[in-house]
């Protein structure tokens, strides 16, 4: 049987596809990381995931780079990296660290996040896809190829879920 | 409810805070992985055979395995012989080592056929000029921008709320849900989700209410099933981009997004695909076209379903890569993809396992994680066959979703869509010029009306053209020798004849073409230097001698004591089986003429050696520097380096007449040719 590799990166010249490759890896692995760090709750996992989404990005890039929303294809690739090893992996998370004392990070980011984090999965990707990522209801949709109702579910239930949770750890602090 | 606004600029603070690695690490790291991943398959690739010729005359084809006939071009086989490389001897235990030495290629040294062209640079300064409000505080930025009348035209896609429906609820539907809940909307459901989310907020019921929906696809689809309204455009028009005016854009009934817009003349187009299109049966695009921006005329380009049935497990993509136009019509390149979930098939061998990973033979399911540079403990493969995927939707998956499935599509303005009679082979660059539509792959493609297509020889011998941008009467292209190495610049007449190397003293040296795919009005470059990754990789074996160099496209295969090149191919596609077996321990070459037995490779050996090769690519730094080149007329050039271009990502770049307008992250410039 013939591969999928075969009939991308190996038909075109190598250095145009590198090129092509890493002027997108460049222009958008620092978000992607954050990203998926921000909504695997680790940046280590985050790290991981981001490497796997463009491992596959670069495997494919000839219809990967194709497509509307490459960063959206390599934030999901990433996504269901890390879920189906979470699932299984018996590893310790280090966890999302958060610097409080950073002047960026104020108590109320530390408080957010860790709500955030009490979240699914499901849902925390869609609060990151939205209000990180900036990414439309229907760009989400397309990203996480979900229908835009269940991004508006999640949406929906995720920021209550928050408000939720914010209230609840304001009351015990 | 959180507030939103809170949310953003916390997700903003921690994400910045977040420190993500080293990039080139990271870099390195990802081309590493993914040649250990494919080590195998590469070579088998690599080793494809085009054209083959035993015992002298050496025959290169086209780098290019599009299913049209391969150039040829005769080379005298003394050219490719190389002097002295270091060389990996199968039977030695020792560490085999890559060769270094440069392989001369016919690639690398024919001359451009093209005439040598003049070229006038501008010394124009862009200025400064404001940023178009769109009107939202949704974070939209400018999504397209391109010539309008006299100015310029650019916009961004804001999407509805989702509706509710507005009839009461099937009382199936109502009955899923608790007394409390169906008392808080006695005269059924408010217009949109929003409106509801407020109310169930209010009650304390959002999150009984979302946990039915999510459990229940049924009561999903009731709710949430309601088509949402085509999207509100924000466009603003400017001419000198002192000033902008809101225009209103209403896309008509049918187009649910704006995948790709272009103006020709007096027309704008846009190209939409349906966002969500996983199911078998989807496939379509639209073109929906107007000349004053509120009422549209609708084509409807129908894609055929897959040639086989594909399982329930495959999710079919159709996207949309874009439009091109002229005067007469348009071209659309649409991409069809493939999706196949294999978790799907191993819901019973993945329950308390490690992961999996998709192998030419099957799915890899390992009893570990394997990450961290640990080993997995187990590793089971279950092959296609057991899973019960047939050969023929293997096949179909793995080579079509990989390259194969971009189609061209074409009109006239006022006629029926129809498919081209060529398939564009991963990602042809498409110009539309005043006489026609031109796109380059192995050979340069010239179409008149975009549905018949006709071939030439490139104006690179045996290398490649990375885009192009079009003006009255012609086009300014990027080529490259297949070997690598610097882009140069064309000038090639409206239906891709003529050329012109043309030499532009602004443009730094050591450019590579960084965009954009399709059309544009100005040429993005990266002036950052990266390797010609030309180096051989010999590997020796039983007096004979195998050398293989990827970025050239060619291996050869010579006799180690008097040099003689035996078997020599630089094309992918052909039957490789006239000569060479390959199986898990190595790879056995044969004459062709005789079927005699004439050498066997290892495939560690080889595999190592290509390994070294490789490596030593994905390490080189890459530090980009954007510039762009831009023209009215094909003779005069404006030439500048984009500041924080790498920073802000693709620039987009919109002539009109003399004025340039170009889009780089929040910074807009313009620039005067005249």
């Amino acid at each position: 049987m013939t591969t999928a590799e075969e009939g991308s990166a190996d038909s075109v010249p190598w250095n145009a596809v590198v090129s092509d490759f890493d002027t997108f890896f460049a222009q958008h692995y620092t978000e992607l990381v954050r990203a998926l760090s921000l909504a695997l709750g680790d940046v280590e996992f985050g790290q991981d995931a981001a490497s796997e989404g463009f491992t596959k990005a670069l495997q494919r890039w000839s219809s990967v780079s194709q497509f509307s929303n490459p960063t959206g294809w390599v934030y999901r690739v990433g996504l269901n990296w890390a879920r189906s090893r979470r699932r299984r992996s018996r590893r310790e998370r280090t966890g999302l660290v958060v610097d409080a004392a950073a002047p960026a990070v104020a108590w109320r980011d530390a408080s957010l996040v860790a709500a955030l984090q009490q979240l699914s999965l499901d849902h925390r990707s869609v609060v990151v896809g939205r209000y990180y990522l900036d990414w439309s209801e229907a760009q989400l949709a397309t990203a996480l190829d979900i229908a835009p109702g269940t991004v508006k579910s999640r949406l929906s239930r995720a920021l209550t879920q928050l408000a939720q949770l914010l209230e609840d750890n304001h009351g015990q602090s | 409810m959180a507030n939103p606004d809170e949310i953003r600029g916390v997700l903003g603070d921690v994400g910045a805070s977040i420190e993500p690695g080293d990039m080139e690490t990271a870099r390195v790291g990802v081309h590493d992985t993914l040649r250990r991943r494919r080590r195998r398959s590469r070579v088998v690739a690599a080793l494809g055979a085009g054209v083959l010729v035993v015992g002298g005359i050496v025959a290169f084809a086209s780098f290019d395995n599009s299913d049209d006939p391969a150039t040829l071009v005769g080379v005298d086989p003394t050219t490719t012989v190389a002097s002295d490389p270091t060389t990996t001897v199968a039977d030695e235990e020792s560490a085999p080592a890559e060769a270094s030495a440069p392989m001369p290629s016919a690639t690398t040294q024919e001359e451009p056929s093209a005439a040598l062209g003049t070229a006038v640079l501008l010394d124009r300064q862009g200025t400064a000029v404001t940023s178009p409000d769109l009107g939202s505080d949704e974070g939209y930025g400018v999504q397209w921008a391109v010539p309008w009348k006299d100015g310029f035209l650019v916009g961004a896609t804001i999407y509805a709320p989702q509706p509710l429906p507005s009839e009461q609820l099937p009382d199936e539907i109502v009955a899923l849900f608790p007394d409390e809940v169906n008392d808080l909307f006695p005269d059924g459901l408010p217009p949109t989700v929003n409106e509801a989310t407020a109310i169930l907020s209010e009650a304390g019921l959002l999150n009984v209410v979302m946990e039915i929906l999510e459990s229940n696809e049924e009561a999903n689809e009731a709710i949430m099933g309601t088509p949402t309204p085509p999207p509100t455009i924000e466009v603003r028009f400017t001419v000198d981009g002192s000033t902008w005016e809101p225009v209103e854009m209403v896309l008509p009934d049918g187009v649910s997004d704006m995948q790709s817009v272009v103006s020709a003349g007096d027309r704008l187009a846009v190209l939409s695909v349906p966002p969500l299109n996983a199911t078998p049966d989807a496939g379509g695009a639209v073109v929906a076209t107007t000349t004053d921006l509120t009422t549209w005329t609708i084509q409807s380009i129908e894609m055929p379903p897959p040639a086989i049935d594909l399982p329930d497990y495959v999710d079919r993509f159709v996207g949309a890569v874009g439009i091109v136009a002229n005067e007469f019509g348009w071209v659309v390149s649409l991409h069809e993809s493939f999706e196949p979930n294999f978790e799907a098939l191993l819901t019973e061998e993945l329950g308390a396992v490690g992961g999996y990973g998709v192998s030419d033979e099957g799915i890899e399911v390992f009893s570990e994680q394997i990450g961290d540079g640990g080993a997995p403990e187990e590793v089971v493969t279950y092959s296609w066959e057991e899973l019960g995927v047939s050969p023929d939707i293997v096949e179909y998956l793995f080579r079509r979703g990989e390259g194969g499935g971009q189609q061209l599509w074409a009109a006239t303005w006022d006629g029926v869509p129809a498919r081209s009679d060529r398939n564009p082979t991963h990602g042809w660059p498409l110009l539309a010029t005043d006489s026609g539509f031109l796109a380059w792959g192995d050979q340069t493609w010239f179409s008149a009306d975009g549905l018949s297509w006709s071939a030439s020889p490139l104006p690179i011998p045996d290398g490649y053209v990375g885009g192009g941008t079009s003006f009255d009467g012609g086009a300014i292209i990027i080529g490259n020798h297949g070997s690598g190495g610097d882009d140069a610049v064309y000038r090639v007449d409206a239906s891709g004849q003529s050329a012109e190397l043309v030499e532009i003293p602004g443009l730094p040296p050591s450019l590579q073409w960084a965009g954009p795919d399709l059309g544009g009005s100005a040429l993005l470059f990266d002036s950052a230097v990266h390797p010609a990754d030309t180096t051989p990789v010999v590997v020796q074996a039983e007096g004979f001698e195998l050398i293989v160099s990827m970025g050239a496209g060619i291996y050869e295969l010579r006799d180690a004591a008097s040099g003689e090149v035996v078997i020599s191919d630089g094309a992918l596609d052909g039957d490789r089986d006239e000569y060479l077996t390959y199986g898990d321990d190595g790879w056995a070459f044969s004459n062709p003429d005789t079927g005699e037995d004439l050498v066997f490779f290892p495939s560690d050996v080889v595999n190592s050696a290509l390994d070294g090769h490789y490596g030593s690519f994905s390490s080189v730094s890459y530090e980009p520097d954007f510039w762009f080149l831009a023209t009215p007329d094909g003779e005069r050039f404006i030439v500048d380096d984009i500041e924080n271009g790498f920073e802000y990502g693709p620039v987009t770049a919109v002539v009109n007449g003399d004025t340039m307008l170009v889009f780089s992250g929040s910074d807009w410039t313009l620039y005067n040719f005249s």
